[in-house]
């Protein structure tokens, strides 16, 4: 019993540094979206392609589907676009671009060059759709389920490994 | 050259920083400077909207002085933030059943430490009471002998 006691704090003591230690390692940026099954937030926005095409979120249809925010200065995107490409090309799902805090002229010349992947793309200035979302960075990718929530969200690129671990499953 | 350098970092930094906020009413930016300092920086994770130079830190900011222009209160601009980002980003979390453990968990370490070192030290009083006894014994017995 005396044993017990008098060894309690030290092993105590090295569970808490053990644990510590451990987080030390733990290097999680991913932000959990407070937005996961929760409607999508209602909005008022220009397209990408046509400046004068008011749409809101009733314009995103054919669910599920993705919403995946993106912009020209963002190198991470670029990386992530021949992924889309790919979701694109084997009809894997409906993605629709947020374009974030961007120019126009600049959005559609890097789409055509280096192809579209979206159906079209919401065009956000300013970015308060964005903030409405909880976007801290892009690219962020959200997985609207068929029943109109929001299922995932994904901060930085898409991969394959990523596709498989958190957004696959929503497919079937 | 090097005091030339030096000032032209001291210049740089203040045009870096150089971002205004007018208000008319004191009251308001004295919340503002506050409020700022509060919410944590959702990208660079480890410094407040104020000490942060990332772009969405800079749209929080101006959407907080915009909020405090509108007359919000305090707690209408937490909660629009928390919202959106989470209670992730507020430097004073809520109280809730995530967050239970941030609250709870030092006074349970507290309670923990404060049992062992009282049975510690109960422990010692009694082993030196019963020495003293033993001391006392020994010396009347002493004494009786001595007789």
């Amino acid at each position: 019993m005396n044993k017990i006691i008098h060894t309690a704090p030290l092993v105590f003591f090295g569970f808490l540094v053990a644990f510590l230690f451990f987080s030390l390692g733990n290097k999680n940026d991913q932000l959990e979206s407070v937005l996961i099954d929760q409607n999508f937030p209602n909005f008022s926005l220009t397209t990408l392609e046509d400046a004068n095409r008011i749409i809101g979120k009733e314009d995103i249809i054919d669910l599920p589907a993705l919403v995946n925010v993106w912009a020209t200065w963002c190198i991470t995107c670029k990386v992530e676009h021949p992924f889309l490409m790919n979701l694109k090309e084997n009809s894997v799902i409906n993605i629709y671009g947020l374009n974030y805090k961007d120019s126009r002229d600049k959005a559609l010349i890097t789409l055509e060059q280096d192809g579209n992947p979206f159906i079209y793309s919401i065009f956000d200035k300013t970015g308060s759709l964005a903030m409405d979302l909880g976007v801290y960075g892009a690219p962020e990718t959200f997985l609207i389920g068929a029943d109109g929530l929001i299922k995932v969200r994904h901060v930085g690129a898409l991969t394959p490994v990523v596709w498989e671990k958190k957004f696959s499953m929503f497919l079937k | 050259m090097i005091l030339l350098g030096f000032a032209g970092l001291i210049i740089t930094d203040n045009e870096e920083n150089q971002e205004i906020y007018p208000f008319d009413d004191f009251k308001k930016e004295v919340r503002f400077n506050v409020l700022v300092k509060d919410y944590r920086c959702p990208k660079c994770q480890s410094s407040n909207l104020a000490g942060s130079n990332a772009p969405i830190a800079k749209d929080l900011k101006l959407e907080i002085y915009k909020l405090i222009k509108l007359g919000k209160s305090d707690q209408e601009i937490t909660n629009f933030l928390s919202q959106r980002y989470g209670d992730f980003i507020l430097y004073e979390p809520p109280f809730n059943s995530t967050t239970s453990i941030l609250w709870v968990g030092p006074f349970f370490i507290l309670i923990v430490i404060l049992s062992f070192v009282s049975l510690f030290v109960f422990k010692k009083r009694r082993f030196a009471s019963k020495k003293d006894n033993l001391y006392v014994k020994s010396k009347v017995d002493q004494q009786a002998e001595l007789k």
